[in-house]
C-alpha cells in the first residue's frame, strides 16, 4: 500500500522525469500488473522518461528501451532491451539472462 | 540509392561459459530497393531469422555494414547508436514474427492501436484504425476488448498480425509469419503484404512455405553451410 501511495504521489506532480526503484517488488501479480500498466501509459501519453531499477527481466522487458547491466558499481554492458536479453556480450550478462527461468 | 544495402554482413556469437565462437552466417551483400520483396531461403540453422535480427539489430552483428537510406539520411544499421535504432523501430522498421508478447490487463485493441500511438497518433484514431486493422484479420468482435492473454493460439496470432503491420514501415522484417495460421487468416496477411509491396514497402521475410507468398517475391537469397557465397535465384 505504502508503495501505490508513493508512486501516486510522485505522479501527482506531472514530473519529466520518474525514477523508479524496484516499483513492483513485493506487490501482489493484480497491483503489480496495473502498475506495470500505468507506467506504460503514462510513457506513451506523456512522454515521460522514465529510470528503473529492477531485478526483474519481465518487468524490464514490458517498459525498458534500453538497459544498462551493472555488477560491483559499473556498467558491464548496455544496449537496446531486446539486444541484451537475446544477444547478450558481457560474460555476467549472459549469465543474468541465462538464470532467468 | 538502394533503401537497404548490406555489405559484408557476418555474425558469430561468443559463448562465454562455452569459450567458443560459433558462426551464423558470414560476409552477406546484397541490396533491397523500395517495393521490392527478397526470400531468404535455406535449410533450418543456416542462419535466416538471425539475419532479420542483426538488420533489426536485435542482435549486434560482429562485422559488415547495412545501410540504410531512412528518411533523415543513410545510416549504418549495424553500428547506429541504440536511440537512433529505437527511433527508426518506432518510424521506419518494422518486425513481425509468429508470436505475440501480450501484456496483463492491456486489451486486443490497444495492443493493435500501441505502435500507431507511439507514432504519434491520438488514442481515438488509432482505435479506429485498429479495429478495422482487427477486423480484416478476421478476430470476432467479441473479443476486440478481452485481453489477449487468455486467447487461444490462432487469436492470438491474429492480434500480432494486425500490431505487427499496422502502422506504416519503409522496411519490414518478416520471421516466418504464416507458421501456423488458418486458411482465411494466410489469406488476409497476402492481402495485407501485397498492399504494402504496392505502397513501397521493402520487405525481407523467411517463410517455410513460400509457395503462400510466391507471387510477392523479386529475389531469393539461399543461405548455405559453410555460407561462403550467396546464391541468387530468381531475379
Amino acid at each position: 500500500m505504502q508503495q501505490r501511495v508513493q508512486l501516486a504521489k510522485a505522479l501527482a506532480l506531472k514530473p519529466a522525469l520518474l525514477l523508479l526503484d524496484e516499483p513492483t517488488t513485493g506487490l501482489d501479480v493484480s497491483v503489480q500488473a496495473l502498475v506495470l500498466d500505468t507506467l506504460k501509459h503514462l510513457q506513451r501519453e506523456r512522454k515521460m522518461t522514465i529510470v528503473l531499477v529492477s531485478h526483474d527481466l519481465g518487468v524490464i522487458r514490458t517498459l525498458a528501451d534500453r538497459v544498462m547491466v551493472m555488477r560491483h558499481g559499473r556498467v558491464v554492458e548496455q544496449g537496446l532491451t531486446d539486444q541484451i536479453l537475446e544477444d547478450p556480450q558481457d560474460a555476467y550478462t549472459q549469465q543474468l539472462v541465462h538464470a532467468k527461468l | 540509392m538502394p533503401l537497404l544495402q548490406v555489405e559484408s554482413l557476418t555474425k558469430r556469437f561468443y559463448i562465454d561459459h562455452l569459450q567458443r565462437e560459433i558462426e551464423v552466417f558470414a560476409s552477406l551483400t546484397f541490396t533491397l530497393e523500395s517495393g521490392q520483396f527478397i526470400l531468404i531461403g535455406g535449410p533450418n540453422g543456416v542462419g535466416k531469422s538471425s539475419l532479420l535480427r542483426c538488420l533489426y539489430r536485435t542482435y549486434i552483428p560482429t562485422s559488415g555494414r547495412a545501410l540504410f537510406t531512412s528518411t533523415q539520411g543513410e545510416i549504418d544499421l549495424a553500428h547506429a547508436a541504440d536511440v537512433d535504432i529505437a527511433l527508426l523501430r518506432r518510424e521506419e522498421l518494422g518486425f513481425v514474427t509468429q508470436f505475440l508478447r501480450p501484456r496483463p490487463r492491456v486489451s486486443a485493441l490497444e495492443l493493435v492501436a500501441e505502435p500507431l500511438v507511439d507514432g504519434g497518433m491520438m488514442w481515438d484514431e488509432a482505435i479506429e484504425q485498429a479495429k478495422g486493422m482487427l477486423s480484416s484479420f478476421g478476430l470476432k468482435h467479441e473479443l476486440w476488448s478481452a485481453y489477449p492473454t487468455t486467447f487461444s493460439g490462432g487469436e492470438q496470432q491474429k492480434v500480432n498480425l494486425a500490431r505487427a503491420l499496422i502502422a506504416p514501415r519503409r522496411l519490414l522484417l518478416l520471421d516466418e509469419p504464416t507458421a501456423s495460421l488458418d486458411a482465411n487468416t494466410r489469406q488476409s496477411l497476402q492481402t495485407r503484404l501485397a498492399e504494402l509491396k504496392m505502397q513501397g514497402v521493402a520487405m525481407i521475410g523467411v517463410f517455410h512455405h513460400p509457395e503462400d507468398i510466391h507471387h510477392l517475391i523479386d529475389d531469393e537469397i539461399r543461405l548455405t553451410v559453410p555460407q561462403k557465397d550467396i546464391e541468387h535465384v530468381v531475379d
